[in-house]
């Protein structure tokens, strides 16, 4: 049969809505039981940062003649994590002292590519061929039907195959609130009268009866796929009504607004995943072949933000009893590293090694796996210890992959072609 | 399970060893007129279908002024170039008009002149040939070109550049690379990458990637590298060589506007003084920019590719490995037609792949998988059906809201935006369907007002069987016009539930608010059904 979409059980309205308005499944609300977490429960955030961060500015405190830093940096170590300090970055610090203990860095990881596009098949996917779901995707896909946006996505790339529907995109520009509520309709050139309350409920109610119809007469292939998915999105669409707001996000509010955003979806239980991009556009904001400075600035935005988000998120009762925090995995990834070395621009060129963060429920905190060398190459390690080791694997992006399933409980058998990696136990808790 | 399908009365033209099942003609009329127009049938051309065959309507809409329109769309959602953000802006070059206007007018360049030399049956080799180019207004304020006849009052016009660049249609236009940029360390590689993507099917950046650690410290180590490591010479011998002959386009600024768009023909050899590399196709030296078209016009894959791209476009999806003969076929449909495309589509749409519109049973998994026995309008043809059925067309500040994602609805509908979503979703989501609600009220509310008020004959589509389209909802005339009216949208006649459904609604709305909303209801709750969004 086709597997181009395998869909869920069927939303139930009345799963929906409960008794004296809405619950959702219950599966990510707030529960008063407290129980720790499974892998198929956990939450997660994404936070992708296109064009190719520099590593050598926060994650590889590497201080050696091949490496090309700014005066301001200075090596400096918070809850066993060493990292690089600078006055430029004060939320770095901010973060490390607040979250290291809650925190796994796992440095030299290798791509293996320099071209962005490459790059970022491969970070997300593991592999370069258009036939393979993201990570993203399969872990939302995990959620249910109960959960009206699997992954929500605010910005970023999405490689999505077998699962097209775990998404719910939002705009960066508040579009899908406003098309919740309707204002997207004044925005028109072309003015028309808006329906009225009771004409759009019998609309509403024709095309359910239309969608039935549409559903029997195509019972195989494309059409029978396009019906069902069409009624999820409906029933979904008919819960994400009532949190038109708390929907709205614009990219131009940097990641101060993805951040609140994902917080009110979660604390909500409208998502099980979170996407968000940070310097979205052309190549990346990331991809500093001149001013490598500009990292800065980035950087500061970028750790003042994960701040925010796991206090947010501590802050917050979880399903199970502890805190929301406890219940979520956050994971910052970048498609490469910088080139240890100014070009003639001041900037640094693209580098295939690269560190990833993973931060809160599932980690094993406080530790950094895998070691960058003098020149930040990325060296073998042990991926039971995290420990380097000159018997050990290089890290691919199929371990990434790999340990990000193996934290929602996926099994990566089936993801991450044998060969190209193995989930990095060093990581887990 | 053969013998059960034969006996459930399949005849041979049906074709029942490969399981597919062709639409009925009034439904293959319909998505080819939206494949070849990107407007639905009129009710007149659906009634010859069902009596002449659908095939007869496909020359009429090939000579039809949509089709070129469409071919415009169709060619810029395949080659991705209606990118939001280039990299450069309006202001870089003095100009003073909005950011969209600017980026649509370069993205679409390259595919007006290819639309216009599919529109014309010019040879298709001419795309990579021809010593003209198309413009509108805004790119002859800024790119150095001329207009053939300044006189003409079409938006897109015959163009010439004045640079100096050598003749090769598309590949010497400055707005498929302004889309395509690169950047001082990239050395055209992306360009050469795209090149070889759109044009021969040759994705160098899918290659299996060797699982190695990456040689080098430096990006002047990896240069070396490129040339020397053999995991690496794989992609860039090729990559290399071909964004060899690509420096014509090479800005020493690529923050300056004037320096990115202008060709200049001095530097076409500057590449080998960067790179050490030569500029190559594919193994032939190249010593001429000039060299270029030519030699991919005569490569066996440019046409396979344009084949198997059309292919793909009419079928909803990529031929499989195992379809090699089917686009092979086709290739040679485009050879012998002397290069034409409009003789390529025609075979393209011969195929009983593009025919089918469901599956026997005893259709093999493999086909199952891979058949898709409809389609789901894409965002511009959404756009464009829409427009030519109701009037209306989502304009906001300008911008074509189902045209891109700065305050539109483009990936929203499952549209790729080029940048972080490179391919269409053919699943609808969850906004998909509000983002269809919120075009099907506005199109429906804004065809009710404007049937309603005017003359039978000027109407779209309310008020076609009848002189007051305000009908009553206990009106015997109403049954008819609803027919009309579904019939049209939807190319079939609603069966007696249906009809009585929609004369509810329209009875219950147009008693309390009037006809013109209970049209609107209608109309609107018929754009939303997948009946009509699907193909
Ligand atoms: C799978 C094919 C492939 C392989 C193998 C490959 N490359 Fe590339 N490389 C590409 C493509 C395609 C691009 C251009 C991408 C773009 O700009 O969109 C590229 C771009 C580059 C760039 C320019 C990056 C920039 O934009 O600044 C460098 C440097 C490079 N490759 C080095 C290497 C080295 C060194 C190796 C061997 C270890 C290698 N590549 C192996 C396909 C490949």
């Amino acid at each position: 049969m086709a597997r181009i979409w395998v869909p869920p059980r069927p939303l139930s309205r009345r799963a929906l809505l409960g008794a004296g308005g809405l619950t959702l499944g219950g599966l990510f609300l707030p529960s008063p039981l407290a129980a720790a977490v499974t892998g198929a429960q956990r939450r997660f955030v994404f936070v992708f940062c296109p064009g190719g961060w520099d590593q050598s500015m926060v994650f590889a405190p590497v201080f050696s003649s091949e490496v090309d830093r700014d005066f301001g940096d200075a090596p400096a170590s918070a809850g066993g994590i060493p990292y690089v300090d600078s006055e430029a970055r004060p939320s770095v610090r901010r973060f490390f002292e607040a979250w290291a203990a809650r925190t796994c860095v796992v440095n030299g990881w290798n791509v293996p590519s320099v071209a962005h596009e490459v790059c970022t098949r491969l970070t997300m996917t593991g592999t370069v061929t258009a036939s393979q779901d993201d990570w993203v995707s399969i872990v939302a896909n995990g959620a249910g039907p109960e959960v009206p946006m699997p992954n929500v996505l605010l910005d970023g790339p999405l490689f999505p195959n077998l699962y097209p529907t775990a998404s719910v995109r939002l705009g960066t520009n508040g579009q899908l609130s406003a098309l919740l509520t309707g204002e997207a309709s004044a925005r028109s050139t072309l003015r028309a009268n808006a329906p009225s309350a009771s004409s759009e409920a019998l609309s509403d109610a024709l095309l359910r009866r239309r969608l039935d119809r549409y559903t029997q007469r195509h019972l195989v292939g494309t059409g029978a796929t396009v019906g069902a998915a069409t009624r999820i999105a409906l029933d979904r669409a008919e819960v994400l009504r009532g949190y038109a707001d708390e929907l709205e996000y614009r990219s131009e509010d940097a990641l101060t607004a993805g951040v609140t955003t994902i917080l009110a979806c979660f604390e909500l239980g409208l998502a099980r995943t979170a996407t968000l991009a940070y310097g979205t556009g052309g190549n990346g904001a990331w991809d500093t072949h001149s001013d490598n400075r500009v990292q800065d600035t980035l950087y500061e935005a970028l750790f003042a933000a994960l701040c925010d988000l796991c206090d947010g998120l501590d802050a917050s009762p979880g399903s199970h009893g502890g805190t929301l925090l406890d219940e979520t995995c956050i994971v910052v990834l970048s498609e490469m590293g910088r080139t240890p070395l100014y070009n003639s621009a001041a900037g640094k060129d693209h580098w295939p090694y690269t560190s990833a963060l993973f931060i809160g429920s599932g980690v094993r905190g406080g530790q950094v796996v895998g070691e960058y060398a003098d020149d930040l190459t990325g060296q073998p390690i042990d991926i039971a210890t995290g420990a380097p080791s000159a018997s050990g694997e290089v890290l691919y992006p199929g371990h990434l992959g790999a340990t990000i399933l193996a934290l929602a409980d996926i099994d990566p058998g089936p993801w991450v072609p044998e060969g190209s990696g193995r989930t990095i136990e060093a990581v887990l808790e | 399970m053969v013998t059960l399908v034969l006996l459930l009365g399949c005849t041979a033209d049906r074709a029942p060893q490969t399981g597919l099942l062709p639409l009925g003609q009034s439904a293959l009329a319909r998505r080819m007129s939206i494949d070849l127009r990107g407007i639905l049938p009129t009710t007149e051309e659906l009634r010859s279908a069902e009596s002449a065959g659908a095939d007869s309507l496909i020359d009429g809409w090939l000579a039809d002024p949509h089709f070129e329109a469409h071919l415009v769309d169709a060619l810029a959602e395949d080659w991705l170039v209606r990118a939001d953000e280039l990299k450069l802006e309006a202001d870089e070059f003095g100009v003073d008009i909005d950011a969209y206007t600017f980026a649509r007018s370069f993205a679409n360049e390259p595919t007006r002149l290819m639309a216009r030399i599919a529109a014309e049956d010019r040879p298709w080799t001419e795309t990579v040939t021809a010593d003209w180019t198309m413009a509108n207004h805004t790119l002859a304020e800024i790119l150095p070109l001329e207009f053939e006849d300044p006189a003409d009052p079409a938006e897109w016009r015959v163009a010439r550049y004045t640079d100096g660049r050598p003749a090769g249609g598309v590949v010497m236009t400055s707005g498929l690379w302004l889309r395509y940029s690169t950047t001082l360390f990239n050395y055209n590689r992306g360009r050469a990458a795209a090149l070889a993507q759109y044009l021969l099917c040759v994705d160098i950046a899918s290659r299996p990637v060797a699982f190695v650690a990456f040689p080098g410290t430096s990006s002047i180590e990896q240069e070396s590298a490129v040339h020397t490591e053999p995991t690496c010479i794989a992609c860039h011998a090729s990559l290399d060589s071909l964004a060899g002959t690509l420096f014509g386009f090479w800005p020493f600024e690529d923050e300056d506007g004037v320096e990115v768009v202008r060709y200049h023909p001095e530097r076409e050899r500057y590449g080998e003084i960067l790179t050490g590399v030569s500029p190559a196709y594919f193994g032939t030296p190249v010593t001429s920019a000039a060299q270029l078209g030519p030699l991919i016009a005569n490569d066996p894959r440019f046409s396979m590719c344009t084949a198997q791209r059309t292919a793909a476009r009419l079928w909803g999806r990529q031929p499989a490995d195992d379809e090699y003969a089917k686009v092979v076929a086709l290739q040679q449909a485009l050879t012998t037609g002397g290069f034409s495309m409009k003789a390529l589509l025609r075979a393209v749409l011969a195929t009983e792949d593009y025919r089918v519109g469901s599956l026997a049973e005893n259709a093999e998994d493999a086909v199952v998988d891979r058949t898709r026995t409809v389609r789901v309008l894409s965002t511009t043809t959404l756009a464009s059906a829409v427009e030519d059925l109701t009037g209306f067309r989502w304009i906001w500040e300008q911008a074509d809201e189902l045209d891109g994602d700065v305050t539109g609805y483009r990936v929203l509908l499952g549209g790729a935006d080029g940048n972080t979503v490179r391919s269409q979703n053919p699943t609808p989501t969850v906004s998909h369907v509000v983002a269809m609600q919120r075009l099907a009220e506005l199109a429906g509310a804004y065809v009710a007002e404007a049937d309603l008020a005017a003359a039978r004959g000027d109407r779209r589509l309310i008020g076609t069987t009848v002189d007051d389209a305000a009908l009553a909802p206990d009106d015997e005339a109403l049954a008819a016009e609803l027919i009309a009216v579904h019939r049209r949208m939807l190319g079939v006649t609603p069966d007696a539930d249906e009809r009585a459904e929609l004369g509810e609604l329209y009875g219950a709305v147009a008693s309390t608010e009037g006809s013109e909303a209970g049209w609107a209801a209608v109309v609107s709750t018929l754009l939303r059904d997948p009946a009509f969004w699907t193909y």
